[in-house]
């Protein structure tokens, strides 16, 4: 029987209070009767009550965009994609265009939401005899997305620097790269001697 | 042209900058009056005694050559700053031979 009355006349105006008689307090609790799909939830508008069904497995409810009602969404993957030190080895390059350092490459995450990475990328490296300049970049698909330049002062030191960005996570590749502006040779080192080079992607 | 092959090398981080001299000063010798990075170009993945060494000797003047190391393919790029090796190309055989 719905809130009609079953058929009594219209049904006075009443508060659904603690006092009986007056409608008294809705029983949600397997009582009340409402025309809701299994799994929904409610929420107001202001106006009136509204349905909200219910999301996928794993979605995570959370205030929508406008700051104005809940909705459901996918959480950024769990866990980033990242390339560790452990199963690199130091590179070395001549070359003064572009090339991949072996094995910086990773599969970025595929999130809905804010759709975004985090990357952070953190080098060491160190040059040989002569002093020269080494660029090093990263690559999303065919795009470069950051870039820096780092110049040891003195030959067989280590250099720090790094490179950080936010792109898509669409699912693209990312890879490194790098150069030398002279053709002397420099080494990036990642992997040994506790020298942590490393990349990764956040999922934001 | 590419030529890729792994010598049997063991080097540390504090070492392997001295490895990369070494391996490229040999290389640098058999290919003589040629200049690193314009009319070549070595990298090196100094991976416990199996060392990858990419040797790439440039075909045509302002075309680079690389390899992308996911799918392995030859990498064309342009760039003024390369030249066209000249004299003879090594064989497989004298490129190891140095090592």
């Amino acid at each position: 029987m719905g809130f009609g009355g079953g058929g009594g006349g219209a049904l006075p105006n009443h508060q659904h209070t603690s006092i009986p008689l007056t409608g008294g307090p809705l029983d949600f609790a397997n009582t009340t009767i409402a025309s809701l799909s299994a799994g929904s939830t409610t929420f107001s508008n202001g106006a009136a009550l509204q349905e909200l069904l219910i999301g996928t497995p794993a979605q995570a409810l959370v205030v929508n965009g406008a700051g104005t009602a809940p909705e459901w969404v996918t959480p950024a993957a769990g866990g980033a994609s990242s390339v560790t030190i452990g199963d690199l080895a130091n590179f070395t390059t001549t070359s003064v265009v572009e090339v991949d350092i072996t094995n910086y490459s990773l599969t970025l995450p595929t999130v809905s939401g804010s759709g975004n990475c985090f990357l952070i990328f953190v080098g060491t490296m160190a040059r040989s005899g002569a002093s020269d300049a080494y660029y090093y970049a990263l690559v999303k698909d065919a795009t470069t997305v950051t870039s820096t330049t780092c110049e040891p002062s003195t030959a067989g030191y280590n250099e720090n620097f790094s490179m950080n960005t936010v792109v898509d996570a669409d699912g693209d590749t990312l890879k490194a790269v790098m150069s030398v502006a002279g053709g002397n040779a420099g080494t990036f080192k990642s992997g040994s001697g506790g020298i942590y080079s490393s990349m990764t992607a956040f999922a934001v | 042209m590419k030529h890729k092959f792994t010598v049997k090398k063991t080097c540390t981080e504090k070492t392997c900058q001295e490895c990369a001299d070494d391996i490229i000063g040999k290389i640098k010798t058999l290919l003589g009056d040629n200049i690193s990075g314009v009319n070549y170009h070595i990298s090196i993945n100094h991976v416990e005694n199996k060392h990858a060494i990419w040797l790439f000797l440039y075909n045509k003047d302002s075309v680079h050559e690389s390899e992308n190391t996911i799918t392995k393919e030859i990498i064309k790029q342009k760039s003024d700053k390369i030249k066209k090796f000249s004299g003879t190309i090594p064989t497989e055989s004298e490129i190891n031979s140095i090592f």
